[in-house]
């Protein structure tokens, strides 16, 4: 083009020139007819030229009416030679274009210089728009005055219109380029990266600015750089790569995609000029494949490692897949298995076509029992869970499943029932025993509850926490608090007395054995007050733990008072010892050392002495009776038929002897009674209430024995024999009566006050205890009351004060 | 001469003090009980008096001792008390009445000699 426009401007600059030689020739008379002769000649050659060229010539003058143009310019603007002379520029251009050229044409006239005008529109003649280009130039006469405008124009409609279809698609092509979801990029034959869309750009997580810092060691992995660069080569060689190829790519934080891409290289100007790549993001589809991969090796592993036999078998019989536990249970190598016909394995061939029957009927079968044979010809008890095969078309190919020995297991199986049948057995039997144990460790429980419950002791039995567990009839009778109230309740609840619930309390806290006091128990308005010994035992367990504590209180009362009452004995019996002894030693030895004593008063004095060992020795004899009573060892009665009357009339006379200024009467039945006693023993009766009756009445009193049979409706204790006697006469009295044999003794003595009546029982209780005159330890009557209940019998005392008493006793007969 | 009162329930041993003390040097009286013995006491001024504790009647032996005791006219009669009670708390009982000596029941009468004759001053 640049060369057009110079050859352009060469020529208005010709033309010019020609015109002012043309000038010069007008001026030039002489010259003229050559000069016109050349013009001519010249202007012929110029038009020639004119007409000849392909842009159109034109020139205008000052008011830009056409004055001259070439047929080109008829040519670019469709109207013919004759229109177009004097037609005025605004005629065929738009009223934009007119106002540019006016602007234009005015700039040449004020400065002289040509101008271009570049691209503007005119209207041809049919009306279409055309593009054309103008340089333009003013024009002067010879005189060098301006007279009007000369200049080519160029119809550039062709070219312009091929220049605005690149560009659109240029726009078009970068539109694809920065919107496709695929990943479109640049780069050049080192590997680095010249472009890259948005879609590209995101997936690598990098941004625009970071485009010239990239290249393939940005994100392709080490292992695969090589099939990058023989992707590179392959384009750079052939143009284009010739199968998508899989990258796992690294993007800005880390992680991966998978992509696949295809490239080829790009041209500019016809040079090989950078590689265009799209890559598409298969990270989705390579986890999906990946999950599809590891599940199915999975599966392929489980097959394979199944310890139980797995198989695929065609319906004819065939194998087709099994894995190695089924190899291994049958006995056959891979080998052998494809030589194999299923019906081989089975150890009935006739259960194949049942088993086949059912599989299709049903699709499936599980744990369906068949007798299957090793390659060894074992036989095994197997469990079949299978299913048909079927064809796309839905006819049967054959079957898969697994097989599961049981051979064992049925064994086992039948071992177990054998041995629950044992174990049921034996549990039966144990469980028999075990009642059995059970009922009797109740029923001793029972007993011992029934036992501790009735036991005279106050028993209380308390756990760790020192709540109650049990307390029996006597604990709740002497602490005056029911067993049902108190039970689970602190014991402090239940033991209202201050020094055993204190006593208790610290016992419990020791938690010690064999921890012992003594208590008092205030008296109620009709109990008197008791004295109590309290004792704990730690009760424990098997294991040695503590269970519960035991404290038993025992009613001490009555032998405190035999203890006080033997104290007072000990000291009455130092007594009445010392009372005897005193004469004896004292006597004795006055006859010994003194010469003086003589006669008569030598008597006095021996017969003080016979007299005092006498009486010691009855205290010895009354002593030894109440120990042996007491004891009751050694204490046991010889019963003989005897007539008592007898044994009366026995004894009175030596009281007779031995006391003569007493008066002695016996009253005694005609008829003689035998009764069934031990007659020393009640010869023993008779001679301590006798010798009471001397002892404590004035000399001349009267001392009566009565004796007799008599009917008494007291029921006696202690008749055990008699109690056949009793039933035997219950036929002719009333129950409650019976015969007994009974003896008065009166005597006309100082007698007894009440209170001392009630106490004349009582071992050691004297009447009068000080009066030491009066020998005797205080045993007698106790010994009576022993001796007669021995019997069975009973014994009373009646006694007024200075009148005298009566000790009246029955035997029963 | 020194009156001697033996004061005790029981004949033999009245008789067996009398007779050990029977000399020229003593003159002897008896009595039965204790409220016998104050009397005796009080009438003759003795100079001792042998004195039993269990004694019926409503006067024991401690109660006897403690009355002459507290009596100026019999206080300085010297008392010895003669019992079978032998405890160390019926002797303690004893010499807290007032009794100067205390002796027990067997007593050997040679003994009971030298100490009357200790107490009287022979």
């Amino acid at each position: 083009m640049r060369y057009e426009e110079k050859a352009e401007e060469q020529l208005i600059n010709e033309l010019d020139a020609l015109h002012q030689r043309i000038a010069e020739l007008e001026k030039s008379e002489a010259e003229r007819k050559r000069a016109e002769e050349a013009l001519r000649e010249s202007e012929e050659k110029y038009r020639t030229i004119l007409e000849g060229i392909e842009e159109g010539y034109f020139e205008v003058d000052l008011a830009g009416n056409m004055t001259f143009f070439n047929d080109s310019l008829c040519k670019i603007t469709g109207f013919l030679p004759g229109e177009l002379m004097g037609m005025n520029n605004r005629e065929y251009t738009t009223p934009q274009t007119a106002k540019m050229m006016y602007q234009v044409f005015n700039k040449i006239y004020r400065t002289g210089k040509p101008e271009r005008i570049m691209d503007y529109e005119i209207i041809t003649k049919n009306g279409s728009t055309r593009v054309l280009e103008m340089s333009a130039s003013l024009m002067r006469d010879s005189t060098g005055q301006p007279v009007g405008f000369r200049g080519v124009v160029r119809d550039i409609t062709e070219r312009k219109q091929a220049e605005e279809e690149l560009r659109e698609s240029e726009e078009r092509y970068r539109a694809l380029f920065d919107r496709t979801l695929s990943c479109v990029y640049l780069h050049d034959f080192e590997g680095r990266f010249i472009d890259a869309n948005d879609a590209a750009l995101n997936l690598l997580g990098r941004t625009r600015k970071e485009i010239p810092s990239l290249d393939f060691y940005s994100f392709v992995g080490e292992d695969q750089l090589p099939t990058a660069s023989r992707n590179l080569e392959e384009i750079l060689r052939t143009g284009l790569q010739k199968t998508p190829t899989e990258f796992k790519l690294k993007k800005k934080d880390g992680s991966y995609v998978w992509v696949v891409t295809e490239a080829s290289l790009i041209y500019r100007e016809g040079n090989p000029y950078a590689v265009q790549g799209i890559a598409r993001d298969i990270t989705e589809q390579k986890r999906a494949e990946e999950a599809l991969r590891k599940s199915e090796e999975r599966y392929r592993s489980l097959f394979e490692q199944s310890r139980d036999a797995i198989y695929i078998t065609s319906r004819e019989g065939n194998f087709g897949y099994i894995n190695q536990s089924f190899l291994d249970l049958f006995g056959y190598t891979r080998e052998k298995i494809t030589d194999l016909k299923v019906q081989e394995t089975y150890a009935n061939p006739d259960d194949r076509p049942r088993f086949q029957k059912e599989i299709e009927q049903k699709g499936s079968v599980r744990d369906y029992e068949l007798k299957l044979r090793k390659k060894d010809g074992t036989e095994m008890e197997c469990l079949l869970t299978a299913t048909v095969r079927l064809a796309n078309n839905g006819s049967i190919l054959g079957y898969q499943g697994i097989i599961r020995d049981i051979t064992e297991h049925k064994r086992a199986d039948e071992k177990i029932k054998e041995y629950s049948k044992n174990l049921e057995r034996m549990v039966e039997v144990r469980t028999r025993r075990l009642n059995h144990a059970l009922y009797e460790a109740e029923e001793a429980r029972d007993r011992i509850n029934g036992i501790l419950k009735s036991v005279a002791d106050g028993l209380i039995v308390t756990d760790i926490n020192n709540r109650i567990i049990l307390l029996n009839r006597a604990a709740e009778d002497l602490l005056g608090v029911r067993y049902s109230e108190a039970i689970d309740r602190p014991v402090d609840f239940a033991i209202q007395e201050n020094t055993l619930r204190n006593r208790i309390n610290t016992t419990l806290g020791k938690k010690m054995t064999g921890y012992q006091f003594d208590f008092e128990l205030p008296g109620g308005d009709t109990k008197p007050p008791r004295i109590m010994r309290a004792r704990t035992s730690v009760i424990q367990g098997k294991s040695g733990e503590e269970t519960c504590i035991v404290t038993i209180m025992h009613d001490v009362t009555d032998e405190r008072e035999v203890d006080r009452m033997k104290t007072e004995f000990i000291s009455t019996a130092a007594h009445e010892l010392r009372t005897p002894l005193t004469a004896i030693r004292g006597f004795s030895e006055i006859l010994l050392t003194r010469d003086d004593i003589k006669g008569e008063e030598k008597r006095k004095f021996l017969s003080y002495i016979n007299k005092q060992s006498v009486n010691l020795a009855n205290i010895i004899t009354d002593l030894l009776d109440i120990s042996r009573i007491e004891s009751t060892l050694g204490f046991s009665l010889k019963k003989v038929p005897c007539n008592i009357a007898c044994i009366i009339n026995d004894i009175v006379p030596y009281f007779q002897e031995q006391s003569p200024k007493h008066i002695f009467e016996v009253v005694l039945p005609e008829e003689s009674v035998e009764v069934m006693v031990d007659k020393e023993k009640i010869g023993q009766v008779l001679e301590n209430v006798l010798s009471n009756a001397v002892k404590y009445s004035p000399e001349g009193g009267l001392i009566r024995v009565t004796g007799g049979l008599t009917i008494s409706d007291l029921q006696l204790q202690n008749a055990e024999q008699s109690e056949t006697e009793h039933s035997a006469h219950s036929e002719i009295s009333s129950p409650k009566s019976s015969i007994v044999y009974q003896i008065f003794i009166e005597d006309q003595g100082i007698g007894m006050t009440p209170g001392q009546v009630k106490r004349i029982f009582d071992k050691f209780y004297r009447a009068d205890a000080s009066n030491t005159a009066v020998p005797g330890t205080g045993l007698g009557m106790s010994i009576v009351k022993n001796l007669v209940e021995a019997h069975g019998g009973k014994v009373w005392v009646e006694s007024k004060l200075a009148k005298g008493t009566t000790v009246r006793f029955m035997i029963p007969v | 001469m020194k009156k001697v009162l033996i004061v005790d329930d029981q004949v033999e041993v009245r008789d067996l003090v009398e007779v050990t003390l029977r000399s020229e040097d003593y003159q002897v009286f008896q009595a039965e009980s204790g409220e016998e013995a104050i009397e005796i006491a009080r009438t003759e001024k003795t100079d001792l008096i042998i004195m039993d504790i269990m004694m019926p009647g409503g006067m024991d032996g401690f109660e006897a001792t403690r009355a002459l005791k507290n009596d100026p006219e019999t206080k300085d009669c010297t008392i010895i008390i003669l019992t079978a009670k032998g405890q160390k708390a019926d002797r303690e009982k004893g010499i807290d009445a007032g009794a100067d000596h205390y002796f027990v029941k067997p007593f050997s009468p040679l003994e009971l000699i030298k100490k009357t004759e200790e107490v009287l001053g022979y």
